[in-house]
């Protein structure tokens, strides 16, 4: 498969002088179109950091990050803006939904953000997506009443709206219980089977890396382990 | 004179509602900006409010003043009140003015939030 994602020499420093702190120091690696893949590592790892780079919420401070073969490092803030928007969907710990609008509305946010109206095809899309996460009933409802996890179902249906190629995922159930945990996981993995849709999920739980395909361990800013996963 | 100061109170209190409204939305503004809301975009929702905050409040205020004209011909006063259109018009016009101005600094500023701001202060 081609590469979808190449996360070249990344190298990120915060502060200055004394202060300065290398949180990343030159990872690279390469993700395939429709992998399956984890970032594990403890606290102040440096993962964390690593998807917002990846994810083009935040800049390095060496190193490039190529999307789908466009050198994203080079983009200014509309470019990457545009890039976030058609080609990346985010699910993070928290879901961040707007409190004030419906399920629907949530849910088709990033069509609107495109300043699209909807077309047929997209709102029959948002239907399947609702179906897909067994929201099906919920959308004239609004964000704030529902359950903890519905809300994040709702954030990953959000993620997947634009149908972008890589999802990435913070932490995406550190804020659920077991069961919701389990569907969540569920969830990704058919989303991933049935739509071929990407998905890196950054997690400190070994158990939930476990359950990808392929395992890229973080420690102290540096990649330090990059396996396959046969106990899938 | 007191046209002048009356004009300076709605500018500041008009101002102080965006700004509040501003940092109300950083989270909700910094999460759209990390799904794809382009710089422009995140700028006009202040713009629009203040359009709003505007119009509605001019519209509002025009319709009191009015109402209170009325008021004042069932009950007795001692002082007459004659509306001129052509200052009706140019207060309106003022206010809204004022309004959109107000909007500039919230504006600026939530349009220049990196979404990264919001999501690692959670």
């Amino acid at each position: 498969m081609a590469d979808l994602l190449v996360a070249d020499a990344l190298e990120k420093v915060y502060g200055e002088g004394d202060a300065a702190t290398r949180a990343l120091k030159g990872v690279s690696f390469t993700v395939a179109e429709g992998e399956f893949a984890s970032i594990v590592g403890q606290s102040g790892s440096g993962k964390s950091t690593l998807l917002n780079l990846i994810g083009l919420l935040d800049t390095p401070t060496s190193g490039q990050v190529l999307f789908g073969g466009e050198n994203t490092t080079a983009l200014g803030r509309k470019g990457r803006s545009r890039v976030r928007n058609e080609g990346l969907g985010f699910v993070f710990q928290f879901h961040y939904l707007l409190p004030e609008f419906s399920v629907w509305e949530n849910l088709t946010m990033p069509a609107q953000i495109a300043g699209r109206t909807l077309s047929a095809k997209e709102r029959d899309r948002a239907l399947e997506t609702l179906a897909l996460l067994g929201l099906e009933g919920l959308e004239k409802k609004n964000a704030n009443q529902l359950s903890g996890g519905q809300k994040q179902r709702v954030a990953i249906g959000r993620a997947l709206m634009n149908r972008p190629r890589l999802i990435l995922a913070d932490e995406p159930t550190g804020n659920l219980d077991t069961a919701n945990t389990a569907t969540v996981y569920e969830l990704f993995r058919r989303i991933n089977a049935e739509v071929g849709t990407t998905f890196l999920i950054v997690t400190h739980d070994r158990a939930v890396a476990q359950q990808t395909d392929r395992i890229l361990e973080v420690r102290d800013g540096e990649l330090v382990q990059d396996v396959r996963n046969d106990y899938v | 004179m007191i046209q002048a100061f009356v004009l300076i109170a709605v500018a500041l209190g008009i101002a102080s509602t965006l700004a509040i409204s501003a940092v109300q939305k950083t989270r909700q503004i910094g999460i759209l900006k990390a799904i794809g809301m382009g710089d422009g975009a995140a700028n006009r929702i202040f713009l629009w409010q203040a359009a709003l905050l505007g119009v509605a409040g001019t519209l509002g205020g025009i319709a009191l003043g009015f109402g209170l004209i009325a008021l004042f011909g069932v009950v007795p006063v001692p002082f007459s009140i004659s509306p001129e259109p052509t200052f009706i018009a140019l207060s309106a016009v003022i206010g809204i003015t004022v309004a959109l101005l107000s909007s500039v600094i919230p504006a600026r500023s939530t349009s220049r939030l990196d979404p990264i701001e919001v999501i690692q202060n959670g």
